[in-house]
């Protein structure tokens, strides 16, 4: 293993140049998704997260055959798919997760067919599915950077809108928002957010980056907006050190990444638990700490 | 007699081919707290939904202060039934209560000094004063049911439509909520309350109307007892006298 100034004098040396893209296209995608899990995590759209990861498989493998750009073809194949699932769910009759399960499953499906008709197509499924941090090049860092400053500039303009819906459909709804918009909108932010981090940490792995940061925040935080910053940084910070150790022994990046996410998750989870627990200690003998204040100058 | 805040004429509802309510007509005054009742699944939300345009009408107007209601949106306020507000979401009470701002703020636009008036003016008027940094994750029924309270109030509406606000709330909570709506229809407001409970509605309300596809039954709370609105809840309403013997009519202080 390397120490810690060994790895910062590696990303300055010219004849690693893709090590220092390859922390800056990490460190991009655990800030994008770490802003945009927050929205995810807090609507409990997780599950319609990972299939927009997933279907976002088909526009790649289109785009690989006709030899179009990637990252245009993922975003047109994941929007097209959250708009569908947004326009069946309005049917009373079928959950929401039947309708994702149904064209999540029916994307990826159509994915690989459509890569299995393309010649020597083994090699790049791979990268779909687990990224390919190697092969980072300056213009991907660049389009990343471009693509998630734009995802956050329309999360800030339509922020309380966003988060009206997610609170209260039925009260937004009443309000006179346009709330089937608003999902389309975050979805489309979501699928975006999934194109941009697909290179470096894959299509199997990229629902950790847009969960974990958010969740991890969550239980740390008591307002969105200080969720929204606590969430990015936390997913840098894991990012770094997990590019860091995937760097040092060897180790496949987003599988570690992911890794330390999962690490810090369980750190957070803990400090919180014993913290509840010292904080209720410390209330009693009042047999509750919840509403123990509420109600009594009500009365 | 002042003229009706909410009128509603011939107001018709299909829901899935069903004919869940035809031909209403319903007129609630400023100052009115009426209490909705009905059997269960009779479409007491259905009602308030339709008069909010949550769902399409298949014929009929809904009109505020003698203007339509889509056209004025904001002058309908509408509490939903607790279950529908996510409550695990890490807002303060003062961020919720903004909120139901968000419509009238108009987008791309931070909460301004106006805003924050209304805000604050909401949040003393549902007594939250002390409660209003709190994450609402913490609050027990009776506050989320103020907070909800506060969140409509923040748009000063002229109409409240509030389903079932006491589903989960305690008496002494109940009772404090009851006499927060009688203030607020003494100020001016029209109040209608779907519920379940007959002895809160003759205890608290000014008005008792009954859903069967239309109002089948609008009476003064003086005029009835409980046995009566109990039987007319079961269908059963003929087999009973319509005003409630002395001792049945008087609740336990």
């Amino acid at each position: 293993m390397i120490a810690p100034w060994e790895f910062v004098q590696d990303l300055f040396n010219p004849n690693l140049g893709f090590l220092l893209r390859a922390l800056a296209a990490v460190v991009i995608s655990s800030v994008v998704c770490g802003v945009v899990g927050c929205h995810v995590v807090m609507r409990g759209m997780v599950f319609i997260g990972d299939a927009v990861a997933h279907s976002v498989f088909p526009g790649l493998a289109v785009a690989f055959v006709v030899g179009g750009n990637m990252m245009l073809g993922g975003i047109i194949a994941g929007v097209l798919t959250a708009v569908l699932v947004a326009i069946f769910s309005q049917n009373r009759k079928l959950s929401e997760d039947s309708v994702i399960g149904i064209f999540f499953a029916g994307a990826f499906a159509l994915g690989i067919v459509i890569i299995s008709r393309a010649p020597g197509y083994s090699g790049s499924v791979e990268d779909f599915l687990f990224g390919s941090i190697v092969g980072v090049s300056e213009r991907d860092v660049l389009w990343g950077a471009v693509a998630g400053a734009a995802l956050i500039v329309v999360l800030a303009l339509f922020d309380k809108e966003i988060v009206a819906v997610g609170v209260d459909r039925e009260t937004a709804r009443a309000m006179g928002l346009p709330v089937l918009a608003l999902d389309i909108l975050l979805s489309v932010v979501v699928t975006v957010s999934v194109v941009v981090s697909l290179q470096t940490i894959g299509n199997v792995l990229v629902l950790a980056l847009i969960v974990i940061p958010a969740a991890a925040s969550r239980l740390m935080c008591t307002r969105f907006h200080t969720m929204m910053v606590v969430s990015p940084v936390f997913a840098a910070v894991c990012a770094t050190t997990g590019l860091y150790i995937s760097w040092s022994i060897d180790l496949p990046v987003g599988g570690t990444i992911v890794l330390t996410m999962v690490a810090a998750f369980l750190v957070c989870w803990t400090l919180t638990a014993l913290r509840g627990l010292a904080s209720s200690r410390a209330a009693s003998p009042a047999p509750s700490t919840l509403g123990a204040g509420g109600d009594s100058h009500a009365s | 007699m002042t003229a009706p805040r909410l009128s509603v004429d011939d107001l018709t509802v299909r829901l899935a081919g069903r004919h869940i309510i035809t031909h209403l007509d319903w007129t609630v005054r400023s100052g009115e707290f009426v209490a909705l009742i009905g059997p269960n699944g009779v479409g007491k939300t259905t009602l308030l939904r339709s008069i909010l345009g949550l769902i399409p009408r298949a014929g009929g107007n809904i009109t505020v202060d003698g203007e339509h209601a889509s056209r004025v949106r904001g002058v309908l306020g509408y509490v939903p039934q607790k279950h529908h507000f996510a409550w695990d979401f890490p807002l303060t009470v003062e961020d919720a209560v903004m909120s139901g701002r968000t419509r009238s703020m108009g987008w791309l636009r931070r909460p301004r000094v106006a805003d924050w008036r209304r805000v604050n003016q909401a949040i003393e008027r549902a007594d939250l004063g002390r409660l209003r940094r709190r994450p609402i994750g913490e609050l027990s029924g009776g506050q989320r049911q103020r907070v909800l309270l506060a969140r409509v109030l923040a748009n000063e509406p002229k109409v409240l439509l509030l389903d079932e606000p006491f589903t989960g709330v305690d008496v002494p909570t109940q009772d404090m909520l009851v006499e927060l709506y009688r203030q607020l229809a003494a100020d001016g407001l029209g109040i209608v309350m779907s519920t379940h409970d007959v002895l809160g509605a003759l205890d608290g309300c000014s008005r008792i109307c009954g859903l069967r596809g239309r109002i089948a039954l609008d009476v003064d709370p003086a005029d009835v007892g409980p046995e009566y609105l109990n039987a007319w809840l079961r269908g059963r309403e003929d087999s009973v006298p319509r005003q409630a013997a002395e001792t049945t009519k008087a609740r336990p202080e």
